[in-house]
């Protein structure tokens, strides 16, 4: 962490980008969005710097104790980073296998090949008999008011 | 109009056009390249509206959203 000024409700904090990504810098920073504006930059020296100018009227010491917020914010960030970089394979892994699980398997296959070739048959006898679908033998399509109905209506 | 200087190695100009499209309704951006920096020329469409002061700030911060947008991992 470089040098720090601090100027009422303006605070510019210098970080060394070579300890902390820039993706840890600028997800912090998005911390404070709603306390702050921020505005990021490069310094001479290729520190970025990060502008923060308060919102609203707070007293400049107030304001300068959002310093240790965000740096103790840019450590939890850049160890995110960190984790996520490290575990990255890791987690490709698991989400590679789960994926694969839900591909059906060779089994599953076959029991719909069999399945189909059975309604083919139950099909194709119902040809041979010929069958209707008009023809209701059973009666499954007569309405229960007139199945029940009671004589003396 | 105002001016706003944007690193390029830290502000991406996908994220800057995008920004630029959801302020379209409160100012009119140009956004230009001049070596390492972008620079965004902002005019507000209304003048006389108190708001302008901010435009500027909350426009910074609606980029810090969008590069944090990108970044989950």
């Amino acid at each position: 962490m470089g040098k720090k000024n601090a100027a009422g409700n303006r605070i510019d904090i210098r970080v060394k980008e070579a300890l902390y990504p820039l993706d840890a810098i600028m997800t912090a920073a998005y911390g404070f969005i709603d306390r702050a504006y921020i505005l990021l930059d490069y310094g001479k020296n290729g520190d970025v710097v990060v502008r923060f100018r308060s919102k609203k009227k707070t007293s400049p010491e107030v304001f300068a104790a959002l310093r240790g917020e965000f740096e103790n914010e840019l450590l939890h960030q850049s160890l995110r980073v960190a984790l996520g970089k490290k575990n990255r394979k890791t987690r490709e892994l698991i989400i590679t296998q789960a994926l694969y699980a839900l591909k059906p398997g060779e089994d599953e296959l076959e029991k719909d090949e069999d399945i189909e070739e059975e309604l083919k048959g139950i099909l194709a006898e119902a040809d041979e008999e010929g069958a209707d679908y008009l023809e209701d033998p059973l009666g499954i399509a007569v309405p229960w008011e007139e199945k029940h109905k009671k004589k003396d209506e | 109009m105002n001016e706003i200087r944007l690193h390029s190695r830290i502000y991406r100009r996908k994220n800057i056009e995008a920004a630029a499209e959801a302020f379209s309704e409160i100012a009119s951006f140009g956004i230009t390249r001049r070596g390492a920096y972008y620079h965004v020329g902002l005019s507000p469409r209304d003048p006389a509206s108190p708001d302008n002061a901010n435009i500027q700030d909350e426009f910074c911060n609606y980029l810090v959203y969008l590069a944090k947008r990108g970044t989950i991992s």
